[in-house]
């Protein structure tokens, strides 16, 4: 007995110590929440927090399952009384507590008490209430640290959504009394909680924005525009009809016109009012325009217009003409017609007022002047005006000289100039000297205007054109007295010249005939360019094309193009020589370009002799240079029929390999590569043939001396001239038999005899007879014969 | 080059005898000086400086007398007033 009393004492000692474990305890509490005894398990739970890593947690359950049932029973003020108990139990979290699965339930627990709080705000409430509350909803949210929950992003959602549309609700409230800027800040605030920036909602507040502003009377910037796009249809409409009948308001009823035409249904009743409205404020704007011009017509003929006036008339006839044009047919053209009028009395204005740069201005205005004769003398004698009384400067000289040089250089605008001419003397004027006349190709010629030889009552006008011309230099030489820039001015001055003289010599037909300048200044150089074309395919004179260069203006493909490239890729090739630049040679002188050149005679020609003279030079100056040799070879890729590049390039080989070999600075194999190279070009240059046999024998012998290491190198050379031995090559070969002779007579007569017959010969003397056979081969057939050969 | 037709105060038509008289009457006003005035005469006096002096004339292009334009089209009394602005209305 006694010993089953111990036997309990000590179980129960160790139920004791087993039911004290905090785990036992925690198990247990587990067992009592799977047993819905919340309270109790809570109990013990609330005694384990610092014990145990999940204590806290399953404490905080208990609160959350209690909550769930409160939940379904519909007590909802109890159970979100039990789901802040959930939160608050984090109070109880100690270093030991397992933080994750506490956070886990207490999110659901916070997800729970937002849901409440938002399914708590009434769809019934006032707007701005509602708005207010669900912003306080959104803020406890936001603001919380449990409010990672999965769910969270969607409530917060539906918040944004229900807040964006109480405001777009709000603001179509106040925007139909009329409190547009209410309104519009409604609007403002819907669209700060539009998540999506693409969805249509998005456009529609946005559109509606706008259209508080059309409403406000306030303008629309034109990006904002492209955004209404994508608004709904009936915001579309209404902001388009609206923005029409604002543009029109505005007196914009081009623009307005544009809008109806591509937002709108043109077939809509009101909307045709509005066009008619256009039309009819658009014929009225017309009418006053026409009145105007009318008044400012009846001042010119009452000279009472001022300069200001007619320039400004002047000025805008063609673009009020194409305006008017689409509502009054015709008015374009009656427009245009007050031109040449209207240029007459400005001109005279100007002329009369020393105002030269004005007058040239006005000119160069009138459309294709450059076709009138009398406009050109204008031109010309404004231009020197100009001159005479204001400064040249940088500025204003290319224009000033370009137009008075195609004044001067025209027949017709001297001729036109004498038809104005009344004198009482009975002269007649010849052309037979006439600058730049190619007036004997016009089928009609002035009836006091001949061909004939001058007399003293035929005068010259060439001699007028050159005394006009010479007047003019001497102007620019008085009035350009800056060193540096009179060498400009001049130089400019001599091209534009030199130019238009030279397509003045080649085109024969009736064109305007203008200044480099002038052409690319009016655009007008594309018939130049197309004449000189033609003539170029009709009589092959490349003079044609020489003078149309300088007025390629991006004119690809034509003729002229294609000399300016090939003429421009010789003096590549020239600079290339002269620097000894091999590596631009190789870069710039393409296929293309060589085939471009070689479609124009003259240039080859002149492409001959001066490449032929800078190398020449170059040889001269760098005789012991190895680029300037490959660049003769470059060229005669070029050239390769030219006997004179040939010669040179020969010649240079030969000196090159003779000083650098004598002075260690070649190797014999080297020597050798190079005057094959040389003999292949000229095989029967006697100096190229002697150099060569020697360095045959001297590789051989270096060959058979062990001295060299290219042999199949050599042999290849060997082989290669062996098979094309030129005349003189065999001429002077005798050379290599002798030096065979020498070899053989230098040897015993055992080791001759088996060198000849060739038997029983090892390796040493199997390489001894094969350089001594490439004597033989190589001197052989030499036409001196000499007794040692036949060895 | 001054104009000479400008220093002997003739016209641009000038006979050689307005010429002389030009000169003459040139000479009596001073206005240029001795060498200018001869100069100007030696110009119109040949006939291939006198092209070059009337070059340096401007010359009026053929123009024709500028015409009143008109108008058959007639406005209408209609003002935007006559619009129904709301007519697409999208707030109804």
């Amino acid at each position: 007995m006694k010993e089953l009393i111990i036997i309990v004492i000590i179980g129960i000692v160790w139920l004791l110590v087993y039911l004290n474990k905090a785990d036992t305890k925690f198990k247990h509490a587990i067992r009592l929440i799977e047993k819905k005894r919340l309270d109790k398990a809570q109990e013990v739970l609330f005694n384990l927090t610092s014990k145990h890593p999940l204590a806290v947690t399953k404490y905080a359950e208990c609160f959350f399952i209690k909550a769930q049932e409160l939940k379904n029973k519909r007590k909802i003020s109890d159970a979100i009384y039990l789901y802040n108990k959930v939160l608050d139990s984090k109070k109880l979290l100690t270093s030991l507590s397992e933080r994750t699965s506490f956070n886990s339930i207490a999110e659901i627990a916070f997800y729970e008490i937002s849901k409440f709080q938002f399914d708590s705000i009434s769809a019934n409430a006032n707007s701005q209430e509602r708005i207010k509350a669900l912003k306080n909803n959104l803020d406890f949210i936001q603001n919380s640290e449990f409010n990672k929950s999965n769910q969270i992003p969607k409530l917060v959602e539906k918040h944004n959504e229900i807040i964006r549309e109480l405001y777009f609700e709000l603001g179509k409230k106040e925007e139909k009394i009329g409190n547009l800027i209410q309104a519009q800040n409604n609007y403002s605030n819907a669209l700060t909680y539009c998540a999506n920036k693409n969805d249509g909602q998005y456009f529609n507040i946005f559109g509606r924005i706008e259209l508080c502003k059309i409403k406000l009377n306030e303008s629309i910037a034109l990006k904002n525009i492209k955004q209404i796009d994508k608004a709904d249809t009936n915001i579309r409409n209404d902001f388009y009809f609206r923005y029409s009948c604002f543009l029109s308001k505005g007196g914009k009823f081009e623009d307005a016109e544009k809008t109806i035409n591509s937002k709108l249904n043109t077939k809509n009743p009101d909307v045709k009012k509005l066009c008619e409205l256009i039309r009819n404020e658009r014929i009225k704007s017309i009418t006053n325009e026409i009145t105007n011009i009318n008044n400012q017509i009846k001042k010119i003929y009452n000279n009472t217009a001022s300069i200001d006036l007619l320039v400004s008339l002047y000025d805008s006839v063609t673009v009020k003409g194409n305006e008017l044009n689409k509502f009054v047919p015709g008015v374009l053209n009656d427009l245009e017609k007050l031109k040449p009028s209207l240029l007459n009395r400005i001109l005279h204005y100007y002329n009369e007022n020393n105002e030269y740069g004005k007058a040239i201005n006005a000119i160069i205005k009138f459309p294709e002047f450059y076709n009138s004769p009398l406009l050109m003398k204008n031109l010309g004698n404004t231009s020197f005006n100009f001159i005479k009384n204001n400064s040249i400067t940088v500025k204003n000289y290319k224009d000033i000289i370009s137009y008075f040089l195609t004044s001067a250089y025209s027949d017709k605008v001297m001729l036109s100039s004498l038809a104005r001419t009344i004198w009482d003397d009975e002269y007649t004027f010849s052309l037979i000297e006439a600058v730049g006349s190619n007036y004997r190709f016009h089928s009609e010629i002035p009836e006091n205007v001949n061909y004939d030889e001058i007399t003293e009552s035929n005068i010259s006008i060439g001699e007028a054109q050159k005394y006009l011309i010479s007047e003019f230099e001497n102007l620019l030489n008085e009035k350009v007295t800056d060193y540096k820039f009179h060498n400009k001015v001049f130089k400019f001055y001599q091209d534009e010249k030199q130019a238009i003289e030279n397509i003045i010599q080649i085109i024969p037909n009736d064109i305007v005939l203008v200044t480099p300048y002038f052409a690319n200044r009016f655009n007008i150089s594309n018939h130049i360019i197309d004449e000189l074309g033609h003539h170029f395919t009709e009589y092959k004179n490349e003079e044609s094309l020489k003078a149309g260069i300088p007025y390629l203006n991006g004119n690809r493909g034509s003729q002229i193009n294609d000399y300016f490239e090939a003429k421009k890729a010789i003096d590549v090739l020239i600079d290339s020589i002269n620097q000894v630049d091999i590596s631009k040679f190789n870069d710039f002188i393409t296929a293309r370009k060589k085939k471009l050149i070689y479609k124009f005679d003259t240039l080859v020609e002149s492409m001959e002799s001066r490449v032929i003279d800078s190398l020449n030079a170059i040889s001269k100056k760098k005789s012991s240079n190895e680029t300037v040799l490959d660049l003769m070879k470059k060229s005669l890729d070029i050239l390769p029929n030219n006997d004179r590049l040939k010669y040179l390039y020969s010649s240079f080989a030969a000196n090159l390999c003779v000083t650098k070999i004598n002075s260690d600075k070649m190797t014999i194999y080297k020597g050798l590569q190079i005057m094959n190279s040389a003999y292949k070009i000229s095989p029967n240059d006697s100096r190229v043939c002697k150099n060569i046999i020697t360095l045959i024998r001297m590789n051989i012998l270096a060959i058979l001396n062990d001295r060299n290491t290219n042999i199949s190198g050599i042999y290849s050379i060997l082989d290669d001239i062996k098979a094309n031995k030129s005349i003189t090559f065999k001429n002077n070969a005798y050379e290599l038999l002798k030096a065979r002779k020498e070899i053989l007579n230098s040897l015993p007569f055992s080791a001759r005899k088996a060198i000849t017959s060739g038997a029983n010969l090892n390796s040493n003397g199997r390489q001894l007879k094969k350089g001594l056979d490439y004597f033989t081969q190589l001197g052989g057939n030499s036409s001196i014969n000499y007794p040692w050969a036949e060895l | 080059m001054q104009n000479p037709y400008e220093v002997l105060g003739i016209s641009q038509n000038a006979t050689k005898k307005e010429i002389i008289k030009g000169v003459m009457t040139a000479m009596k006003q001073r206005s240029y000086t001795l060498q200018k005035i001869q100069l100007a005469q030696k110009q119109l006096l040949n006939p291939a400086k006198r092209l070059v002096a009337d070059f340096m004339f401007p010359s009026k292009i053929k123009a024709k007398r500028p015409k009143f334009l008109s108008i058959n089209i007639k406005p209408e009394n209609i003002s935007i007033n006559d619009i129904n602005e709301n007519a697409f209305d999208s707030l109804k």
